[in-house]
């Protein structure tokens, strides 16, 4: 018999391929309303789904932080770009690097099984500062500049990272929903600008780009 | 072997479309073809494709052996000489291989004849293992062909278990990497990181030029996290000439396809078969240009060793040039016999035969109208009649 013996084949192949697809087609609004939180116990308290919800949000964000937040081999490279007492030992596979904390949790507003949620790193300390007199919510992207404390709390907001450099903060004093960019609940940010300053890129791919020809046969 | 002309399924484009199939179209041809299938015996499947396949397998991978040790060879299959350390390490520590595939000249009489092997970076393996299959299944289910009709695939389940065994059964993390913009490629990787997954792989996907590397030579994906196991649908010959293609000597990263496999992913790999097995059945006479034996004679098919999709290929017949393809090779050429390459009357038929981890799993069938079988070429489905 030359028959293949998994009849299901088909539907665990490819689901991937059009979830990938899916995610890549069709036309993109850029923002997206989010909530942010930085305990569970917030996460219930405040917002609209129970309580079992936010566990399961929270426990997707926290396996999202070990695979996607940036490592570092070193602490002291990572609180180079993070600040002082933002890293955390973490071992996979064998291996010990830094990463920086989880400092939120980002959900969007969408129906339950979207929501896509992010885990939140502190902000990066090369962030652009804000303008004076420009907060984020007029100035996108930027950063308040703190003051004394590494908390990240400044003038009443509080900035955090996503794992792809990307800035977000919220007004400290209400808990209400914020906008970000698409890219950030979909967890699609693009190439990161975090990066060890160690690390290079783009030395691979230069002969697919020169030629007209697909690298595949 | 025939070839059957059959109702397509009214609704297959949704089916492709909900699967992910999103290249069954490609420049505005079509490339899955399923108004014709091809009908086999079971005979001829296992003695016409599945045991040559099995022992130009064999034949190939003594070849690597023979090859790692002579300079001569590695020259000759145009490998810069830095990688010569590292592809002879790779071999003698075993790095397993996932997949490739040799593209035959078959018509179901006489000994299928290789015209080439794809050893590093083949496609269309998604189509053959997934898509290919759920066409019979719902062929038969409509009685549009008969029960127990059959399929030369166990493509799917062979890619799985070849990843849960990769590195002797132990669990890994692994990342996959393609170049940007080809929906091919990018939908060939996407199923494959869909077969680790079913083999209880984590994954993450990376574009070639994503990889990164960190100051004491680790590649590293967009995180910084280490590349323990990578799969690159991207050919070595490339990576070897590219800025980062040093540091594959050395590191720690295992590559799929393994750096050995450079040694069989060339055209050059043809006259060395035929100089070591010389009158085998399913080898064409094949030689280095300038070195031609009496066997190759004056219709002769010219190829630059390290030419893609069908690209850069010339057929002399008597002695003149027939049809030539454009392309942005050029190096090295190897000359190779011409051989009928069957028609059905739907265009010039060539099989291609899939191998995982070594072994037979499967095929598929490609018609073009050209005589040079390149991208355009269409899909048509096959099964093995009751």
């Amino acid at each position: 018999m030359k028959r293949s013996s998994m009849i299901f084949l088909g539907a665990t192949g490819l689901l991937i391929a059009g979830a990938w697809l899916g995610r890549s087609g069709g036309p993109v609004s850029d923002s997206d309303k989010a909530e942010i939180y930085e305990s569970l116990s917030a996460c219930v308290t405040a917002s609209a789904m129970t309580r079992e919800q936010c566990e399961a949000e929270f426990a997707a964000a926290e396996e999202k932080h070990l695979t996607e937040a940036p490592r570092f081999n070193a602490q002291g490279d990572c609180e180079a770009q993070y600040g002082p007492g933002q890293c955390k030992p973490a071992t996979m596979a064998g291996t010990t690097s830094f990463l920086p904390s989880l400092a939120g949790v980002l959900i969007a507003q969408r129906l339950l099984g979207q929501r896509q949620p992010q885990a939140l790193l502190p902000p990066l300390r090369n962030q652009q500062p804000c303008a004076p007199g420009f907060t984020p919510a007029t100035q996108p992207g930027c950063v308040v500049p703190r003051s004394t404390s590494s908390t990240g709390v400044a003038g009443g907001w509080r900035s955090y990272s996503t794992a792809a450099g990307t800035t977000v903060s919220r007004n400290a004093s209400q808990l209400g929903p914020v906008t970000v960019p698409r890219s950030i609940t979909t967890g699609r940010g693009g190439v990161p600008s975090v990066q060890s300053s160690t690390v290079t890129r783009g030395g691979f791919g230069s002969t697919a780009r020169s030629t007209s020809s697909s690298s595949s046969s | 072997m025939r070839r059957l002309t059959l109702p397509e399924r009214p609704d297959w484009r949704d089916t492709a479309r909900r699967m992910g199939f999103t290249f069954h179209t490609a420049e505005g041809t079509p490339y899955w073809d399923e108004t014709a299938a091809f009908g086999f015996t079971l005979r001829e499947i296992e003695e016409g494709i599945e045991a040559p396949s099995a022992e130009l397998e064999e034949m190939c991978l003594a070849f690597v052996a023979e090859a790692i040790g002579s300079e001569e060879i590695l020259t000759s299959l145009g490998i810069p000489r830095d990688f010569w350390g590292a592809i002879h390490e790779s071999w003698q520590r075993g790095d397993r291989n996932l997949y490739g595939r040799f593209d035959f000249a078959y018509a179901g009489t006489g000994p299928a004849k290789l015209l080439e092997y794809n050893a590093d970076t083949p496609t269309a393996l998604f189509e053959t293992g997934v898509f290919q299959w759920h066409w019979l299944e719902e062929q038969i289910a409509r009685g549009v062909l008969p029960a127990g009709s059959d399929q030369y695939n166990s493509v799917h389940e062979r890619l799985v278990e070849a990843f849960r065994h990769l590195r002797g059964g132990s669990a890994y993390r692994l990342h996959l990497a393609c170049a940007r913009d080809s929906a091919e490629d990018r939908g060939t990787v996407a199923y494959l990181e869909d077969c680790a997954k079913a083999a209880g792989l984590s994954t993450r996907f990376l574009f070639m030029d994503e990889i990164g590397i960190a100051r004491d030579g680790t590649f590293v994906d967009l995180a910084n996290g280490e590349i323990d196991v990578l799969f690159k649908l991207y050919p070595w010959e490339w990576m070897f000439r590219e800025e980062f293609g040093q540091s594959v000597i050395g590191s720690r990263t295992q590559f799929i396809e393994p750096i050995w496999k450079a040694v069989l992913s060339t055209k050059a790999l043809l006259p060395h078969l035929w100089r070591m097995h010389s009158g085998h059945p399913n080898l064409l006479p094949a030689y280095f240009a300038g070195l031609e034996g009496d066997d190759l004679g004056a219709s002769f098919v010219e190829k630059p060793i390290h030419s893609r999709e069908g690209a850069n290929i010339r057929v002399i017949r008597d002695g003149k040039p027939v049809t030539e393809t454009s392309g942005p090779y050029d190096g090295p050429i190897m000359r190779q016999k011409l051989v009928d390459i069957p028609d059905f009357g739907g265009g010039h038929v060539v099989i291609g035969a899939w191998m995982v981890a070594s072994q037979p799993a499967g095929m598929l069938i490609r018609e073009d109208s050209s005589l040079i079988t390149g991208n355009l070429a269409r899909f048509v489905p096959h099964v093995i009649e009751p």
